[in-house]
């Protein structure tokens, strides 16, 4: 009796088990974007300089000359007049819609307009002018937050409008969902100006995707190295465009290299032609996201997770490149939530997210310590210059004296407005 | 089908509530027993331990243990029983609810190998039966019962924006979406144990 009561009702399990429906009751609240297009014909014509305009989302950062190029994120860029530390002028905004990287040389600006890339003749940086646009440059920007973008327009702005849904779905699908589109983001690179407006060359950040070295303009895409020569400045030529492996974030150059970061590693390219860049090795890391920047004999490498870079790693991995075939790891350093870094003398300026800025004495690469932690907001990108660091946070731009580093000071800071 | 169930529940519970008094005093029962849960995502397991007191046909008690379907947690419930007649082997009808902690309250990326990150709350449970108990000795018993389960809980669902790669976001930036989600789980469970 006992055995075959079981019996049944074990059967009846298998049976009747279908019959039970598991739902999964989603609400999700979004943010509904919907794209305000432009022309390309009407975006070129309102490229161009607007009334100084307060910073609101930074981005990337380019220094040139006494000048700070400021991206705001999408929109454009401000030009910021640092040649007093002290007090920055913002001076004027560039509207550039879809602009999320910049590199400066001589008078001319460079700069990504979604897809395109367009030069910009700076010489008076309170009356710009559009030398060239140079369309589909970078085309896997043409799906810009999910919206694949119609060949001769551009999307300019966005008209957002929060909305909450509820919807049921049966099993099976209960950790898929729909997709909605979330408010905009974007990430920053750096640029500056002179006055004087030189031949010179700028300097951007270690999250920067564009870089300007040995009279040719580099940039990256997720899976491309364009090398474009800048024989005649306000026209670059695309030389070569180098097939990468998937992923690739950020340049750096130093000297005759270029330093390439990727979620999955770090590749150096010689440029002894600068024409023509050639891998010479790569340092294979976890999957997560590293940028870099270099000095004659070391790389170092932030490594980070907890977002779509994925992986488990947050750390600084210090790389020896004196063999650039052969790029080996010396050590790794434990850090919070590594993103940009830039070196000074022996020391090593590390935002590190929510931690602050961290200052890292890397006299011995080996035993590179703690010198000391910066409290700030959440703070993204670093770039140190004349014995200043500025430093990009979530609340703006700070700039720090850092000419004694026991002794860092704010000698200014450019907030953004709520 | 969950109509039908209360309904058969409900008549025997009358049934039995019909029958004459037992005049009996309280006294210390257990159960433990593991079970079979089938519903229509998959077939998982649960484990459950019952302290109570039994007088004349009930048996009220705490019940704890684990339900590893979808969801896994720890259920904690209050156990209420009725045994049908004067019979050794008697049939019972039960019911069972409560909370449910959760076991796995953020690693449900690792369970399903996606990129999300689950926040998962503590849910609850609630379950009917009916099941037939069987002596085996003195004062052991088989026990053996078939139920409906309903079990819901609620979690955050983060998940990366893929379409804003390869865009290294800002550490306030980071492309996620969030959803709360409420997942129902109708299911069939099977028990077996013993009481003592």
């Amino acid at each position: 009796m006992r055995y075959t009561f079981t019996s049944l009702i074990c059967c009846a399990i298998f049976l009747l088990s279908g019959c039970f429906k598991d739902t999964l009751e989603t609400t999700y609240t979004y943010t509904l974007a919907r794209p305000v297009y432009l022309t390309t014909t009407e975006v070129r014509s309102a490229i161009g300089n607007k009334t100084a305009t307060p910073v609101e989302s930074i981005g990337k950062m380019y220094f040139y000359g006494s000048y700070i190029f400021l991206n705001e994120r999408n929109k454009g860029i401000h030009i910021i007049n640092n040649s007093n530390p002290l007090k920055p002028v913002n001076e004027t905004f560039v509207a550039i819609p879809g602009c999320e990287d910049m590199a400066v040389v001589g008078n001319m600006l460079y700069a990504d307009c979604y897809t395109d890339l367009m030069v910009i003749d700076i010489s008076n940086p309170k009356s710009v002018i559009l030398k060239t646009f140079l369309p589909n440059q970078f085309p896997e920007r043409q799906y810009v937050m999910g919206y694949l973008v119609d060949s001769g327009k551009v999307i300019v702005d966005w008209i957002v409008k929060d909305t909450t849904i509820t919807y049921k779905s049966a099993t099976g699908s209960w950790i898929n969902g729909g997709v909605m589109m979330d408010s905009m983001q974007g990430f920053v690179s750096f640029s500056s100006n002179s006055n004087s407006l030189k031949a010179m060359t700028g300097k951007g950040g270690s999250m920067a995707r564009f870089a300007i070295t040995h009279n040719h303009l580099y940039a990256v895409t997720t899976n491309k190295l364009l090398t474009y020569g800048l024989e005649k400045p306000e026209l670059p030529l695309l030389k070569t465009h180098t097939d990468l492996p998937w992923g690739i974030e950020t340049i750096y150059p130093f000297k005759d290299k270029l330093f390439i970061g990727a979620t999955s590693g770090m590749h150096i390219f010689t440029i002894n032609n600068p024409s023509a860049p050639k891998k010479a090795g790569t340092f294979v890391h976890a999957q997560v996201c590293d940028p870099v920047i270099a000095d004659d004999d070391y790389a170092y490498v932030t490594l980070r997770s907890g977002n779509t870079c994925r992986g488990f790693i947050n750390q600084m991995d210090v790389v020896d490149i004196s063999n650039i075939f052969n790029p080996t790891l010396v050590k790794s350093y434990p850090l919070t939530n590594p993103h940009g870094l830039d070196k000074d003398g022996n020391f090593i300026y590390v935002c590190d997210g929510k931690a602050g800025l961290k200052v890292l004495d890397a006299t011995n690469v080996r035993n590179v310590t703690l010198k000391k932690t910066i409290p700030m907001s959440e703070t993204y990108d670093v770039v140190c210059l004349n014995k200043i660091a500025y430093v990009s946070a979530v609340d703006g731009l700070h700039l720090l004296d850092i000419r004694n580093v026991n002794n860092i000071k704010e000698l200014s800071f450019i907030g953004l407005e709520k | 089908m969950k109509i039908t169930l209360i309904g058969i529940f409900s008549i025997l519970t009358i049934c039995g509530l019909a029958q004459g008094k037992v005049k009996t005093s309280w006294k210390y029962a257990g159960i433990v027993q593991g079970g079979l849960i089938g519903g229509s995502t998959e077939l998982n397991y649960s484990a459950q331990t019952i302290q109570g007191i039994q007088k004349g046909p009930w048996l009220v008690g705490i019940g704890a243990g684990i339900d590893n379907y979808v969801a896994p947690g720890f259920p904690i419930v209050a156990h209420g029983q009725y045994n049908y007649g004067k019979h050794k082997s008697q049939p019972f009808a039960y019911l069972q609810a409560g909370p449910q902690i959760p076991w796995l309250k953020n690693e449900w990326d690792d369970k399903f190998g996606d990129e999300n990150i689950y926040d998962v709350k503590t849910g609850w449970l609630a379950e009917g039966g009916l099941g037939y108990r069987f002596p085996m000795g003195k004062k052991l018993k088989l026990i053996s019962s078939i139920g409906y389960s309903v079990k819901q809980v609620e979690y955050d669902e983060k998940r990366i924006n893929w379409w804003s790669w390869p865009i290294i976001p800002r550490p306030s930036q980071i492309p996620w979406s969030v959803y709360q989600q409420k997942l129902t789980m109708n299911r069939l469970i099977l028990k077996v144990g013993v009481q003592f």
